[in-house]
């Protein structure tokens, strides 16, 4: 197979395509790292990191395919750091803030209330319900990102459902839910 | 009742973080200036890899080795038992030389012969007690050896069978016979 020669040209030309995306995108990205892992600085580093790995092979990543592909590289940082660091607990100066600390649309509550319950679920779940509901995507794109079968995400959403509904019943005030 | 895809989209999307100029530009200067472990972190996985596969390798090769070489030479399972079957032959092949010339007088080649096989000679199938009711056949080396003398007896008395039509003379003779090895002595030198 011919090889793409690596000019100095080339080389600058990837830079430029790379940093043009990533501040398009950057937001979306980060506001994937704070919905999947729950804070702010914990989300840069699932970019960051995420962002380092991507580059390196940046010719070789399809434009379109792109943001799929940090994506997948941000909740599979996500998921393998929670295997990691499963059953320590990080010690910090400050708890982490919200991102977004203005009042929401439709009451305060209930975003301080569901959040929370969707960082206590597995985070393949934790994964499908982002993916579903903050980047809008299909199943089969959720299954494609996520490297699994479109009846796991379809299994996996239910179950999260489920769970986020029984504990939504047990905690959640009354006039939230009418 | 507010359902509960509804206020999970509501609040993911509150989520949303703005554009930070300063901080999307360090973090870009970090990923393309490989501050995160780009090429590093090939270095140590593949060379650990290596390491191992060369060592599982060699392992394999070696028990791959040893293997084959005991399944080879018999062609079926000749592994230690092989070694050992080839080592009796030449213990058993002066009692064997021994048994033709039992017949004839065994004087010249008798006595080295006797004095090597008589140690080896486990006498497996015999118990020494059985000599009176089977004679012949069974008779083993070392003890064929003691019993030299009869043989002439031994001879006739197969001839004798279906004449006589009894065995149990026959039987009786080796008996006899045993009286026979205090003739017999001068071939044992042990």
């Amino acid at each position: 197979m011919k090889r793409q020669a690596i000019t100095p040209a080339s080389e600058l030309a990837a830079r430029q395509d790379f940093e043009s995306f990533v501040r398009e995108h950057w937001s979306a990205l980060m506001t994937i790292g704070v919905a999947i892992s729950g804070s702010r600085t914990e989300a840069e580093d699932l970019v960051q990191t995420a962002l380092a790995n991507a580059y390196p092979r940046w010719r070789r990543i399809r434009r379109p395919e792109a943001l799929g592909y940090l994506r997948r590289s941000i909740l599979n940082a996500h998921i393998s750091r929670w295997r990691k660091h499963r059953g320590s607990e990080l010690t910090v100066a400050e708890p982490p803030e919200p991102a977004f600390a203005g009042p929401v649309e439709g009451g305060v509550d209930d975003r301080l209330t569901v959040l929370p319950m969707l960082r206590d679920l597995p985070p393949r779940q934790r994964a499908v319900l982002v993916l579903r509901y903050l980047c809008d995507l299909p199943d089969n794109e959720i299954a494609t990102t996520l490297g699994i079968s479109t009846g796991t995400v379809r299994s996996q959403a239910a179950r999260a459902l489920t769970t986020l509904r029984t504990r939504a019943l047990e905690t959640l005030p009354a006039e939230v839910l009418t | 009742m507010t359902d509960i895809e509804t206020l999970l989209r509501r609040e993911l999307h509150s989520q949303w973080v703005p554009y930070d100029p300063s901080r999307a530009e360090q973090m870009i200067d970090d990923a393309t200036a490989g501050v995160l472990l780009g090429d590093r972190n090939w270095g140590a996985p593949l060379a650990a890899a290596a390491v191992v596969i060369a060592l599982s390798g060699g392992a394999a090769a070696i028990a791959a080795g040893h293997t084959s070489h005991r399944e080879h030479p018999g062609g079926g399972q000749v592994g230690p038992s092989s070694s050992s079957v080839p080592s009796p032959p030449p213990t058993a092949s002066p009692t064997r030389a021994r048994h033709p010339s039992r017949s004839v007088a065994p004087s010249p080649a008798t006595p080295p012969p006797t004095a090597k096989p008589t140690a080896p000679r486990p006498l497996p199938t015999k118990p020494p007690r059985a000599y009176p009711s089977t004679p012949r056949s069974t008779v083993s080396p070392s003890h064929g050896a003691k019993y030299l003398p009869p043989p002439p007896s031994r001879s006739v008395a197969p001839t004798a069978y279906p004449s006589a039509t009894k065995p149990s003379p026959t039987v009786s003779k080796p008996t006899p016979s045993r009286s026979a090895p205090p003739s017999a002595p001068p071939t044992k030198s042990h």
